[in-house]
């Protein structure tokens, strides 16, 4: 496999991160990019025809920017009289034309000002033999906004010794609309395959590809099989969904059905750190042991796989120990795992934690003094377990950093390149890409090791040449770019407070 | 139907976009602004001057109106742009928002302009004319007597390379005839100022309309004219010049040819392998016809189907033809991959959009330069389309 990085290299060569500094995609974009994922199934945006035209490109993602996507063409007497006859026909046509296994129609926020009964009308249309379904808005136009500040209010009340577990729904995206519409339009009640699941495939990351297939081998390894990968299946196989013993999801909504329709039970693999590191990943494994009753022969793979880890990273951890590393993080929730990581997991020496928390994340995150205090104990909490004697920095000021960076060898959990010339060489957070496959532990160690054997101080950066500041990484800093960063956050995040 | 064009929010977005000192704000649902500007952004990713008012439910029930007030404020107070334009989408203007009237309230220093393009009343070209219309009252001035300065429509902000061709164009014109607007591509001063140029040329026919009332309005003549790819194109350009201005330029249009020759004589025999070659040619208007007539009457080729974007209904049509065509290249935008893929043929990416190609290089499609670095386009892509196979006859 030697395209891990090149994956992460086509996504990273793509706007949508620099577009989401300004705004978020509407929710037909989601439910798109859902629908690429499908083998053979064909979308038609219930809309105006030029929803049809702009939506075949995703700004999502490099590997499938292109869908042959059809409209229904909404034009201005049917906003008058409605567009559902618009709809049948186009179904019609489509199905005759392309003859596709599934037809998925995404309304768009005209169809729903409209109020066409979507559902209705396929349901009418499977009647008449054409594999159709409809995707039910949950909102209007784009996703719950609140999601990140609730979600981030809720971790602040987690202990990091606790369950590290938040199941949250997010509501609006347009891409777990479009699986609940496979749930409940698709599926079908099939005998269950004993010790099988199913993989949502949706947020792996770097070398994604490479992890997913090394969690299917050890847990073939357990005796479980994974049934399908969803949605990124067949429409026979996501038909057949529900033959899985349990589901692993990361955007519960759809797993929740799945448990209320099929009695699907689910396992919700979070980011708020219960799989972080190479403890998570036994954890991981244990907690399918446990929803799977197989708790038992599990535990000596899963034992023996920890062990074979530690024992082919042992020589690299012990060089990384002998490394004194400022330690950088610009996500106070997150910062507690990333030095658990580093510290305990990579084996580096850490007298230095960093949070840079902006004015700009603070206001647009509605952080409370009170809400600082307690993520900032979590981070307190990290240190006293993992690392006693890191110092914990918030916000340095140009001087704090001036005064520390001599006394490190490497910067580390950033790629704040901004960080560069200060004489310290920068080991980019690219590199650590531990999963949940005991393998990308042991990759990330290997190559931490290869990298800060080979770092070095770059002082002809071309990035540095460039007006970039710290605290609006990864932005560039010019006048229209600052003032359309503020636009959005006035006009979305910050709309009620600024009215 | 598969849409062959854009919506007319984008037409809109286009004609406006590239008036380099003014702010785009769509009063609409954000998937507009978005989609919009993943368009924009790889030409260049720090010129971000285009917002949202963010349409939410509330808007929907309770009018949206408000939040376009709250809008126009923020973005005259963030960008202090010379000129803010109000671009609606199919949100507000179904739920009836009054956005005339809310604009009619600032009534400052800085022009707030109201260009209706809801995407349930037309496509991008009428978007794009949308735009011209509510342009035009701006208009001001006259042509300046017996000068010599031409301006030139049609053109969209975001189009490959216009950077590169604006500035190509104008070396074609030499110290003759002065470049004054291009629309869009010039600053608000240049755009309002347009009528004292002598001519308009015209790329495409979105600005037709515009070229037209400016005829009657400030008395400027407009030629239509193909985009000025190749010799050709660049003799098209002379000669319309040539009938409105007093000028000439029989020797630059030698020095053209020759140097052309000489360029493209180094890879000669490839030259020979694209000579009576099918090809496919897919872009809008004169962009189209433009590069129809370079591969046709400059390099040979035999252009097997042809669209324009405008007469397609749907873009499956065009597919069809490409299918049943022996076409061994396919010129269009990046949407086009898809058809390329499927015939296993290059694609040369030269119509709008282009996302997934860019130009840092500063290297044009016409002009002396670009005619060589079309051809250098071509070639390569030929060569880089992926061909590797076991044998020839797998």
């Amino acid at each position: 496999m030697k395209d891990n990085f090149y994956e992460e290299l086509s996504i990273a060569m793509y706007p949508s991160s620099l577009l989401h500094t300004f705004g978020v995609n509407g929710k037909i974009s989601g439910s798109i990019g859902a629908v690429g994922e499908m083998q053979d199934v064909l979308p038609i945006i219930h809309g105006p025809r030029g929803c049809g035209f702009h939506y075949r490109h995703s700004a999502r993602r490099r590997h499938q920017p292109l869908y042959r996507v059809l409209t229904t063409n909404l034009e201005e007497r049917d906003i008058i009289g409605g567009g559902e006859e618009k709809l049948r026909r186009t179904v019609e046509e489509a199905w005759r034309q392309y003859h596709p296994k599934l037809i998925m129609v995404i309304p768009s926020p005209i169809s729903d000002i409209l109020n066409d009964d979507i559902l209705t009308i396929v349901q009418e249309m499977r009647g008449q033999g054409i594999p159709v379904v409809g995707i039910q808005s949950e909102l209007f136009s784009h996703r719950d906004k609140n999601y990140t500040r609730n979600r981030l209010k809720k971790i602040a009340e987690q202990k990091i010794t606790g369950e590290n577990r938040l199941e949250m729904e997010i509501k609006g995206c347009g891409f777990v609309e479009a699986l609940y519409a496979l749930v409940g339009q698709v599926m079908e009640a099939v005998p269950v395959i004993p010790h099988s699941v199913n993989i949502e495939t949706v947020g792996w990351g770097s070398n994604g590809n490479l992890v997913l297939r090394e969690i299917e081998a050890f847990l073939n390894r357990c005796g479980i099989t994974v049934n399908t990968w969803f949605p990124s299946a067949s429409y026979e196989a996501i038909r057949r969904a529900p033959a899985a013993q349990l589901n692993l999801a990361r955007r519960v909504r759809w797993a929740r059905l799945m448990k209320e329709r099929f009695g699907t039970d689910y396992l919700h693999l979070g980011s708020e750190g219960r799989y972080s590191g190479l403890e998570g990943i036994c954890t991981f494994y244990r907690d399918i042991g446990a929803a799977m009753g197989l708790e038992a022969s599990m535990e000596p793979l899963i034992e023996a796989a920890r062990q074979k880890a530690l024992e082919e990273t042992a020589q690299a951890r012990k060089e990384l120990a002998g490394h004194r590393c400022l330690l950088v993080s610009r996500s106070i929730q997150q910062a507690p795992f990333l030095l658990k990581r580093y510290a305990q997991d990579y084996g580096f020496s850490i007298p230095c934690l960093c949070i840079i928390l902006t004015p700009e994340a603070r206001r647009n995150l509605s952080m409370t003094a009170e809400m600082e205090g307690k993520l900032l104990e979590r981070v307190q909490e990290a240190v006293s377990l993992y690392s006693p004697e890191t110092e914990i920095v918030l916000n340095p000021s140009e001087a704090e950093w001036k005064a520390r960076f001599s006394k490190f060898d490497a910067i580390l959990g950033t790629g704040d390149f901004t960080l560069e010339n200060q004489g310290v060489p920068l080991i980019s957070v690219r590199n650590e890409t531990v999963s949940l496959s005991f393998e990308s532990y042991v990759r990330t160690v290997l190559r931490l090791r290869e990298r800060l054997a080979n770092c070095q101080v770059r002082e002809e950066l071309l990035l540095q040449k460039m007006p970039f500041d710290s605290r609006y990484y990864p932005l560039y800093v010019n006048e229209t770019g600052l003032a359309a960063k503020e636009m959005w956050a006035r006009m979305w995040l910050r709309r009620k407070e600024e009215s | 139907m598969r849409t062959p064009r854009g919506c007319k929010l984008f037409g809109a977005q286009q004609a406006l976009g590239g008036i380099r000192d003014g702010i785009i704000l769509f009063h609409s649902v954000i998937g507009c602004n978005f989609g919009s500007m993943s368009f924009h952004v790889p030409a260049d990713m720090r010129d971000i001057r285009q917002t949202c008012t963010v349409i939410n439910d509330s808007d929907i029930i309770f009018s949206g109106e408000d939040s376009l007030r709250k809008a126009i404020h923020n973005a005259l107070d963030l960008f202090h742009p010379s000129v803010l334009f109000v671009v609606s989408g199919c949100v507000s203007e179904i739920i009836g928002d009054d956005i005339a009237t809310v604009v009619s309230e600032f009534s400052g220093s800085v022009p707030v302009i109201y260009v209706e393009a809801a995407g349930f009343r037309g496509d991008s070209k009428s978007g794009y004319e949308a735009a011209c219309w509510a342009l035009l009252p701006y208009l001001q001035g006259n042509p300046v007597e017996g000068g010599n300065a031409v301006n030139l429509l049609g053109l969209g902000g975001d189009d490959y390379r216009i950077q590169e061709d604006v500035a190509a164009f104008q070396r074609l014109l030499g110290e003759q005839v002065a470049l004054h607007t291009v629309l869009s591509h010039c600053s608000w001063e240049e755009m309002r100022t347009a009528p004292q140029a002598n001519l308009n040329l015209v790329l495409n026919e979105q600005a037709l309309p515009l070229a037209k009332a400016m005829q009657e309005r400030f008395g400027i003549p407009y030629e239509p004219i193909s985009y000025p790819y190749g010799v050709t194109g660049v003799k098209e350009v002379y000669s319309a010049l040539g009938r409105h201005l007093e000028v000439e330029y029989q020797t630059e249009c030698q020095e053209i040819e020759r140097s052309a020759a000489e360029g493209a004589s180094k890879v000669y025999p490839y030259l020979q392998a694209l000579y009576g070659m099918p090809a496919a040619v897919i872009g809008s208007g004169g962009r189209a016809d433009g590069m129809r007539r370079f591969l046709e009457q400059e390099l040979g080729m035999e252009v097997v189907c042809f669209c324009r974007r405008e007469e397609l209904r749907d873009l499956e049509d065009f597919f069809m033809l490409a299918r049943q065509s022996e076409a061994a290249l396919l010129f269009g935008s990046s949407f086009e991959l898809e058809l390329a893929e499927e015939l296993g043929i290059p694609l040369i990416r030269y119509d709008y959009p282009v996302f997934d190609e860019i130009s840092l290089t500063g290297n044009p499609f016409v002009g002396a330069v670009g005619i060589l670095s079309l051809l250098e386009s071509i070639l390569n892509s030929v060569m880089q389309t992926p061909s590797l196979k076991g044998a020839l006859y797998q």
